[in-house]
């Protein structure tokens, strides 16, 4: 069998704490902690979760740009944690990542085409006609006008201006794209463009795709396979059928109760029922004992707020289902919520 | 509105001009609407569409060099236009009040929550301190804020970012205003928190009576709360309908385009699988396209749509559309 093209293993990371100052309140957050994942060739996983579950600093450790704290990341099988930087820039070639702002992460001074080229310089990949041909086949790919090459980002739309970064991010011809959150900052109607050309990638070019998340309803239309994270936690995770259809863990099933309905009509009262999730996310600074959901589950038990559940298969459905709550069997029997 | 009782605001013919380099954007281009007692209006749009500053043009709060150029905006008896600055601040807050998405440009970051919401109730209903003091406490229990007694001395920025804009809510409301304008409430929020703030709008507006204008980008949430919706394109309204016929049979190839380009769960609300996007951009507000402003990006539009503008007009069952093609 070959190794998975990226491999997290028991990944931590943790930052230390916020206060700094008069305030000052030493700890440490715990950003990520203790996540295992695996993305194959040519696979879409989705990683989605609300603010602050660590979903983007996971993005960030599967790119290389934090070291993770404890744990490995193996990309073709071989754990990068070790590797001296200038080891570890063939890894990074083929590990790319695509940004939320696509108005802050494109280089106001330079013309699409010198960014677009960057990559290749830093890398010291081709000649100039080379690297000439390289940049409008990246254009091409995501459907630029040679002839808008010439021009600055500020010229752009934001759309356009994401295509740019997702143009850059390819010109390595890399294996896997690390997007986090590539959809957030656009128009509606624009956010469809840039996800048909996400699955255009997969399908013509067979790039495997880590996509972070906060919209359950847009991970439905690209993922193979969707983890859902909490406070630093996978706390499921499962083939996209299997998780609409059976989610095993409670947070899940309140993640997809919450996402909007076109066409239900207006929320009565029995909309405020069903998305039953009361309170806010925990302080990272001070997770819970036990389960990191209890506060917030509307199934606790004593058991929850002592023994934290482990990520575990799903009886109900096949391999590849699992979930780390105490009840997964019981809540993935109440089908789609 | 169709139900012939007159409406809360009447808003005619507004026009809101903003000079930039090159020429003056017509953000909000000569539009009418009304809005009605205990109801809640849904604006849609994207970025650019003038949905925010037809809000903030009901409060009159357009930042210069930006100016209302015509119209008018009446609330009950009042021409809001014609209002002295005194009167309109009074107006602000007692009448109409409004939220944002970011609780911290409304909330005041060196008071403590307790005494911002205080200082409403001593303004617009004379409280004494103590007794406005204990107003905001129960203001804050309303809405759902857990040990409002302490919670009161937080200062904004300690509390969550569902807490803190519970607390812009129970401001807004303080003075039991007749309209509450709500621009993008729920858009920097999580989900379950969204739904959590959507459920105590609705609750709040079942107990106080207040009608509301909600503003957002995302029309599966404007559908979860609006009595009517309201869309709008590069600063004009394309089309107005009761939410539940506005989302089943849209009638601007606008609307539908929208309604085509909104993800949905698949497995739950059964749904598409396929969306649509519609191609192209918004315009640019300074270079419109001739006639009608969708014309560029409408897989409908002929020379007659590049030709003229079409007027937004009743259709009956109380709607109204601003397209050539439109058959209701």
């Amino acid at each position: 069998m070959t190794a998975p093209l990226l491999a997290l293993s028991d990944v931590v990371k943790h930052f230390p704490a916020g206060r700094a100052g008069w305030f000052a309140r030493p700890g440490t957050v715990h950003a990520v902690n203790g996540v295992t994942l695996e993305v194959g060739r040519g696979e879409t996983v989705a990683v989605v979760g609300e603010s602050g579950c660590g979903k983007t600093t996971l993005a960030r450790l599967a790119v290389g740009l934090y070291p993770p704290t404890a744990g490995a990341i193996a990309i073709g099988g071989t754990d990068i944690g070790g590797l001296s930087p200038k080891a570890l820039k063939p890894y990074r070639r083929r590990v790319q990542m695509i940004f939320q702002d696509p108005f802050g992460s494109l280089n106001p001074r330079l013309p699409v085409s010198a960014i677009l080229g960057e990559p290749l310089v830093i890398h010291g990949l081709g000649g100039r006609a080379e690297r000439r041909r390289r940049i409008e086949e990246a254009a091409q790919a995501v459907a630029l006008q040679t002839g808008q090459l010439d021009r600055y980002p500020h010229e752009f739309s934001g759309g356009q201006r994401q295509r740019i970064a997702i143009a850059r991010a390819l010109i390595l011809r890399p294996d896997l794209l690390v997007a986090d959150e590539p959809l957030s900052a656009l128009d509606v109607s624009i956010q469809i463009a840039i996800l048909d050309l996400f699955r255009a990638l997969k399908r013509d070019f067979g790039i495997a795709l880590l996509f972070i998340s906060h919209d359950l309803a847009v991970v439905d239309l690209i993922a193979d396979r969707i983890a859902v994270m909490y406070l630093g936690h996978i706390v499921e995770v499962a083939p996209r059928s299997d998780l609409f259809r059976a989610p095993a863990h409670p947070y899940t099933r309140a993640l997809i109760a919450a996402v909007p309905v076109m066409g239900r009509g207006k929320r009565g009262p029995g909309a405020a029922a069903k998305a039953a999730l009361k309170g806010d996310v925990p302080d990272p600074l001070d997770p819970p004992v036990g389960c990191p959901f209890h506060p917030r589950c509307p199934r606790a038990e004593d058991l929850c707020r002592r023994v934290a559940p482990k990520l575990e298969p799903v009886a109900l459905s096949g391999a590849g289902h699992r979930a780390a709550c105490h009840f997964r069997d019981a809540v993935a029997a109440l089908g789609a919520p | 509105m169709s139900d012939g009782t007159e409406p809360l605001v009447a808003v005619r013919d507004l026009l809101v001009e903003f000079p930039v380099e090159g020429g003056v954007v017509r953000a909000v281009d000569v539009v009418s609407y009304d809005i009605a007692a205990r109801r809640t209006l849904g604006v849609v749009g994207e970025s650019g569409s003038g949905k925010s500053v037809a809000a903030l043009a009901l409060l009159r709060l357009i930042a210069p060099p930006g100016r209302i150029a015509s119209g008018s905006i009446r609330l009950g008896d009042l021409d809001l236009l014609t209002l002295d600055e005194e009167d309109m601040r009074r107006v602000r807050g007692q009448r109409i009040a409004m939220i944002f998405q970011e609780p911290m440009t409304a909330l005041n970051p060196v008071f403590t929550v307790g005494a911002q919401i205080a200082e409403v109730f001593r303004l617009h209903r004379g409280l004494a301190p103590r007794a406005a003091f204990d107003e905001a406490v129960a203001m804050l229990d309303r809405v759902g804020i857990p040990a409002p007694a302490s919670r009161a001395h937080d200062y904004p920025h300690e509390l969550s970012g569902g807490m803190r804009q519970r607390a812009m809510i129970a401001m807004a409301l303080a003075a039991r205003p007749d309209l509450l304008v709500a621009d993008e409430p729920t858009t920097a929020l999580d989900v379950t928190i969204q739904a959590q703030i959507l459920d105590l709008m609705l609750e709040l507006q079942a107990e106080f009576g207040m009608a509301v204008l909600f503003i957002s980008h995302n029309l599966a949430v404007v559908s979860e709360v609006a009595d009517d919706i309201m869309v709008m394109y590069a600063g004009r309204i394309v089309e107005r309908a009761p939410a539940d016929a506005l989302i089943a049979r849209p009638l601007h190839p606008y609307t539908q385009g929208l309604i085509a380009a909104v993800p949905r769960l698949a497995a739950r609300d059964g749904g598409a699988g396929e969306l649509h996007a519609i191609p192209g951009n918004v315009p640019n507000p300074l270079a419109l396209p001739p006639g009608c402003r969708f014309s560029d990006r409408c897989p409908l539009a002929d020379d007659g749509c590049r030709a003229a503008e079409p007027a937004l007009i009743d259709v009956g069952g109380g709607r109204q559309v601003a397209c050539f093609k439109a058959r209701p």
